[in-house]
């Protein structure tokens, strides 16, 4: 589905068991201390070369997202109608675009955009996912029912068109007339977080609905602990496990919602310059200049594979069963 | 299990009623914000204020509260609420009906929704199969063989087809395989019509009403495919080392009643849930798919809904979505008491 | 659609039955030529009313509507249709006598009525037709509508109108009437070609719902079934139709696309006939693929960059003529949309009666010139240009190389203000609130020049978003709507254009590029300059390829 959000979440294995209902442990015997956990997974993850490989891109996009001066000198910005569409060359490693701006230096100012929509979502996303999924987990209750509406609420508002109609009005904001990069990308984020949290929420009322009857829970409990140490010194490090992978999986769909939101017209627009405006700007001329299609397609899909390989891994060493 | 049922259908209200709301509040601060949609429709024009006001009050966007930006224009909502009560979606900017039950047996009362509905239904049960059949096959044999070469290559495969944006994908297969390959198959003689142009035309063709729609049924699906291949895939590796699997194993049942009755019965729980749910990914799927492959479906009708800012379409079809998803989501939960005999619903 | 149904052969009977009849009563008829069924593609329509309609419908309904007038073929040149004759003395007081052999596809006789009973249900107000504002100019309109009554409560009912039709129509006989107008104006029996001024059946006015979707016209073809939106509208030749050309195709199918490129991907998969609008990106490719069943020749959109003349920055003549003299049109129109326009040189179609190349000495690129003026009037004070367009229709690109051109050439840095969405940038414009120049565009509503000159320059002007005055201008449009004759008003606008073009109070860019495409079943095509593709006269190499 064009849903990056529930395709991320429901492709996680220990999204599901959890849904049905109380009493079903999705982590299996969580027995050991959650720093051992981490720790062992930190060991397997060093020796999975497809974690590495995946960190390294993640790495080097990054470094184009911070500093992209670093990898090119000149301003995407500066376009000469009269080298339009130029072919790659010497001059110009990507060839010019359209307007004849320098492509090379579209796809290294493209990162920062993107991915800081899809870093500030996530960091949202499992924020608020988290402390609203943990209230409705832990007590229960009106508080339960109130949340688990609100969730049932956005989530059966399909995200493309709620996504389209937030976006067709917060685009009114005066946020956007301006000429940092950022509020328009901030806008964006600000509805992925809005319709995304309630993934991360459902997941993690569920871990925490097992976790809480757990042993060692109801000991703390007896032992006369208070409600937010049993929260987040007991429940939070061993419900979050599938809270982090999906939030990396997510990761990568964000950066694909981002260029499928421009495509239709409600995302980033030029000038501003971000993958999503590269794919989604191109795509009609996709027959004659192939390269103004593929090079952006080239970067995105192997940092969404990152992204999501990368969670992947890390679910792998997380799970003690499947060690 | 009565009490259960009630209880949830108890429950739809407050979520329908906060959904349109939602959607309600939405629209109307588009329309404070960005003006009167009507006057969009004269383009470059300029309307005669007279025609300009005559088809805003026609179209019931003339409450004064759609002017002060932030007010929720609770009366207009309730106008609205007690309209859908009487089965009244209004209509579009062209006074088209949004819906209108009897579109469904009389083309006489025929409305938006009701003419879109059947194709997506049509799509999305093309779409479902492929996932579903598809989707759980290769995921089992998959999970099977964890670690082996059709494991990497599940893995590899469906990891890709998500990374990829689906307006990628879908105008990726228009390009190369309904047009360039479809145009060579259309080159060859032998070839009946109903693969040249059926399943291979461009677009949706009303000669072909149901092999024009298996390719844009495929992209539907694909990657919601991805995801029960993924998902099989995993819960069939856990249950495959599960101890009632290593007891059925030991006991000396045959390799195929061992897969087949025990472990592929425990694994498709969760698959379930996700095909559940993704019927309602499907709508959202559609806007993308049904526009690039021409579908006159619902998520085309969304598509142009939201960039014309029709609130009463938008809010008839969410209506209408929101209740196929709780619906789905209610038996899908059903679905779990029979497959599941731990779950109990009181 | 299998089979043959009762009702398909019942209707083909009749057909039959109709079309023998017509024998006896015309003198010359034509061969019933099997003329197949041409698949054309279009897009859904706003409605398929006269009063209600878009391009997309329009395309439809002048297969299956006629009007009082029509455009020759071969020169776009008015000619009666429906109409006797359109005769006035004064400009002010037209007489339309009819044809009295015309029907509506439902037996009813096309007669004064049938114009009068629609033209009044078009501009009555409560009935909500957008195309109502086209009979603004005859007398008692607006009496036909109602006040707007909504105060700061809330809404209320709107005050019934004070008259249900307009006193400016009057009934002579059956077949003749007059239309008062409240100005005078040469051009008006070229104004009635519009669609919004076909005539109404009765039964069409009874129940205007169902004529919407299965339309009762008057025109060469009839609808087959009825309108199946998304989908697509099929018409048949009209066999009772008493017009000269009968309509080659026995059959038209227009196919319903949601966006240009799947259509023309279906296109390029076989499966139309004509595609009528290459997608800008694919323009060239197409050429190169096509090449003689491409059909190029400039259309009649013209697309202008607006000056907010209220604002102090474009006040001075010499400002506005530097900005226009800095843009090098053709550049642009080749790189960002592979020559898909043609550089605008004057603001009247190319197509229209009284176009004359080279009109517009201020929009031809003149870097040079341009400075000059510029310095003579002291340079620009403005700061930063703001250019303004809607958002998420492309505009931006094309609006960024003119801004490029401005940077370059005069110095002069500006920004984009692309991000409003269409109904508040309409809003803002009727609110005379842009802050700097702004993209616009113009269609004609008849085939006459006017159309391009008084809505947009005079001073009371419908769409007179630049806030241009002008007193001569004023007084040249009003002699022109007196003049004696159509060529001595085109004299006159032809005047008025050369005050716009010396003035620019907006800066013409260019016109449209028609780039259809045909299939290679295609053997006749036939195109009108003012309304594009004619359907009914197309003729196919092998009439029955389809079916």
């Amino acid at each position: 589905m064009s849903d990056p959000v529930t395709t991320a979440t429901s492709d996680n294995p220990a999204v599901i068991p959890v849904q049905a209902g109380p009493g079903v442990n999705p982590q299996g015997p969580t027995q050991e201390r959650a720093a051992s956990l981490w720790s062992d997974a930190r060991r397997e993850l060093i020796r999975n070369p497809i974690f590495l490989a995946s960190v390294s891109f993640i790495l080097i996009v990054s470094s184009m997202a911070i500093l992209p001066s670093m990898w090119t000198s000149k301003n995407p910005r500066d376009c000469d109608i009269k080298f339009a569409k130029l072919s790659p060359s010497a001059e110009h490693w990507f060839g010019t675009n359209v307007l004849g701006c320098d492509y090379y230096s579209h796809a290294i100012y493209g990162a920062r955009p993107s991915l800081s929509i899809a870093l500030i979502a996530t960091t949202g996303v499992t924020l608020i996912g988290v402390v609203l999924g943990m209230l409705a987990g832990f007590f229960g209750g009106w508080v339960d029912t109130l949340i688990s509406r609100i969730i049932d609420m956005i989530y059966s508002l399909p995200f493309l068109l709620g996504a389209l109609v937030i976006l067709g009005v917060l685009r009114q904001s005066d946020l956007l007339h301006s000429d940092q990069w950022w509020p328009p990308v901030l806008v964006v984020a600000i509805v992925l977080i809005i319709l995304g949290w309630v993934g991360v929420a459902r997941i993690m009322r569920g871990s925490v609905l097992s976790a809480k009857n757990l042993d060692y829970v109801l000991a703390a409990k007896s032992l006369g602990a208070s409600n937010s140490r049993l929260m987040f010194r007991h429940i939070l490090p061993n419900a979050i496990a599938p809270v982090v992978v999906v939030a990396t999986i997510s990761l990568g769909g964000y950066i694909g919602a981002e260029a499928t939101l421009t495509f239709l017209g409600a995302g980033l627009q030029p000038p501003a310059v971000s993958w999503g405006t590269m794919i989604a700007g191109n795509i009609d001329y996709f027959n004659e200049y192939k390269y103004l299609v593929l090079i952006p397609c080239g970067l995105l899909v192997p940092t969404v594979l990152s992204f999501i390989l990368a969670g992947d891994a890390l679910r792998d060493a997380l799970d003690p069963k499947l060690r | 299990m009565g009490r259960y049922i009630v209880r949830r259908l108890l429950q739809f209200i407050p979520t329908v009623l906060g959904t349109l709301f939602l959607l309600h509040y939405l629209t109307t601060v588009g329309i404070q914000l960005t003006g009167n949609p009507i006057r969009a429709l004269f383009g470059d024009k300029r309307p005669a204020p007279e025609t300009l006001a005559a088809l805003t009050s026609r179209l019931h966007l003339d409450d004064p509260c759609l002017k002060q930006k932030g007010n929720p224009c609770l009366g207009l909502f309730r106008e609205r609420l007690v309209d859908i009560g009487q089965l009244d979606f209004g209509t579009n900017f062209r006074f088209r009906p949004v819906f209108d039950w009897r579109g469904f047996f009389d083309r006489a009362h025929a409305s938006i929704i009701t003419d879109a509905l059947p194709y997506t239904i049509k799509i999305t049960i093309i779409a479902f199969t492929i996932e579903a059949l598809v989707g759980v096959f290769i995921g089992m044999r998959a999970g099977m063989k964890p670690g082996k070469s059709l494991d990497y290559s599940v893995k590899i495969s469906t990891v890709m087809v998500i990374s990829v944006p689906v307006f990628v994908l879908g105008i990726l297969i228009q390009q190369f395989i309904t047009r360039d390959f479809g145009n060579f198959l259309r080159g060859q003689e032998w070839i009946p019509e109903v693969i040249s142009r059926g399943v291979f035309g461009s677009a949706y063709k009303q000669e072909f009403p149901f092999a024009s729609l298996i390719i844009p049924g495929i992209v539907l699906g694909m990657l919601s495919l991805a995801t029960t291949a993924r998902l099989t895939r995993t819960s069939v590796h856990e249950n495959m080392r599960a101890d009632y699997v290593r007891t059925a194993k030991a006991k000396g049942l045959t390799h195929k009643r061992v897969i087949g009755v025990h472990t592929l019965r425990n694994s498709l729980i969760p698959v379930a849930t996700n095909l559940g749910l993704s019927i309602g990914g499907y709508m959202t799927g559609a806007i993308i798919t049904e526009t690039i492959f021409n579908v006159p479906g619902v998520g085309n009708q969304t598509a142009r809904a939201i960039f014309q800012g029709e609130p009463a379409v938008l809010i008839g079809i969410t209506t209408m979505l929101v209740l196929v998803y709780l619906v789905a989501n209610l038996l899908v939960d059903l679905l779990y008491a029979v497959l599941d005999p731990r779950i109990r619903y009181e | 659609m299998r089979g043959k149904s009762p009702m398909k052969v019942a209707v083909a009977a009749t057909a039959i039955a109709l079309f023998a009849a017509g024998c006896q009563t015309d003198s010359t008829p034509e061969a019933p030529a099997a003329g197949g069924t041409i698949r054309v593609g279009s897009s859904e329509a706003a409605g398929l009313l006269p009063g209600f309609d878009d391009s997309p419908s329009i395309v439809v309904l002048r297969t299956i509507y006629a009007g009082l007038v029509e455009n020759d073929n071969n020169d776009g040149k008015v000619v009666n249709q429906i109409a006797q004759s359109i005769t006035s003395d004064d400009n002010k007081t037209w007489t339309v006598k009819l044809k009295n052999n015309y029907k509506f596809h439902n037996g009813e006789a096309v007669n004064a009525d049938s114009f009068i009973n629609g033209w009044n249900y078009v501009a009555y107000g409560p009935n909500a037709q957008p195309n109502a504002p086209f009979f603004g100019s005859i007398v008692g309109w607006s009496d036909l509508q109602s006040e707007d009554p909504d105060g700061e409560e809330g809404p209320q009912k709107a005050p019934e109108p004070k008259a249900k039709t307009m006193s400016g129509l009057k009934k002579i006989d059956d077949f003749s009437f007059t239309v008062t107008l409240a100005e005078p104006f040469v051009g008006w029996p070229a104004t009635v070609g519009y669609s919004g001024f076909f005539p109404w059946a009765k039964a069409c006015l009874a129940d205007t719902k169902g004529c919407n979707e299965t339309p009762i016209g008057n025109g060469p073809y009839k609808i087959e079934g009825s309108w199946r939106h998304n989908v697509g509208v099929t018409v048949v030749r009209n066999p009772d139709w008493a017009g000269a050309s009968k309509g080659k195709p026995d059959k038209i199918e227009f196919k319903i696309y949601d966006k240009i490129d799947t259509g023309y991907a279906d296109f390029e998969a076989g499966e139309l006939d004509i595609w009528d609008g290459v997608p800008p990106a694919k323009y060239k490719e197409a050429k190169g693929k096509y090449g003689e069943r491409m059909f190029e020749n400039p259309s009649n959109t013209f697309t202008y960059v607006g000056l907010p003349l209220y604002n102090d920055n474009f006040k001075e003549v010499k400002v506005r003529q530097a900005l226009s003299l800095a843009i090098d049109r053709q550049a642009i129109i080749d790189a960002v949309f592979d020559g898909r326009f043609s550089a605008a040189q004057g603001v009247i179609s190319p197509n229209f009666e009284g176009y004359r190349p080279g009109a517009c000495a201020n929009c031809k690129y003149d870097a040079a010139k341009a400075k000059a003026l510029l310095a003579e009037a002291g340079g620009w004070k403005g700061g930063k240009i703001v250019l303004w367009a809607n958002a998420g229709a492309g505009h931006d690109k094309w609006l960024q190389a003119v801004g490029d051109g401005w940077k370059r050439d005069l110095g002069i840095d500006y920004e984009l203000k692309v991000d409003l969405q269409f109904p508040q940038y309409l809003a803002t414009g009727d609110a005379k609130k842009f802050t700097g120049p702004f993209r616009l565009g113009w269609g004609p509503d008849y085939a006459f020049l006017e159309t391009y000159i008084t809505p947009l320059y005079s001073t009371t002007g419908s769409s007179n978003s630049s806030g241009y005055s002008n007193p001569e201008l004023d007084k040249l449009i009003k002699d022109a709507a007196a003049a004696k004759s159509i060529a001595d008003g085109i004299k006159f606008y032809q005047q008025a254009e050369d005050l716009v073009v010396r003035d620019i109070p907006v800066i013409p860019m260019w016109f449209g590029r028609t780039a259809n495409v045909r299939s290679e079943n295609v053997k006749d095509y036939v195109y009108n300059k003012i309304h594009g593709t004619v359907y009914t006269e197309i003729t196919l190499k092998d009439p029955n390829a389809v079916k």
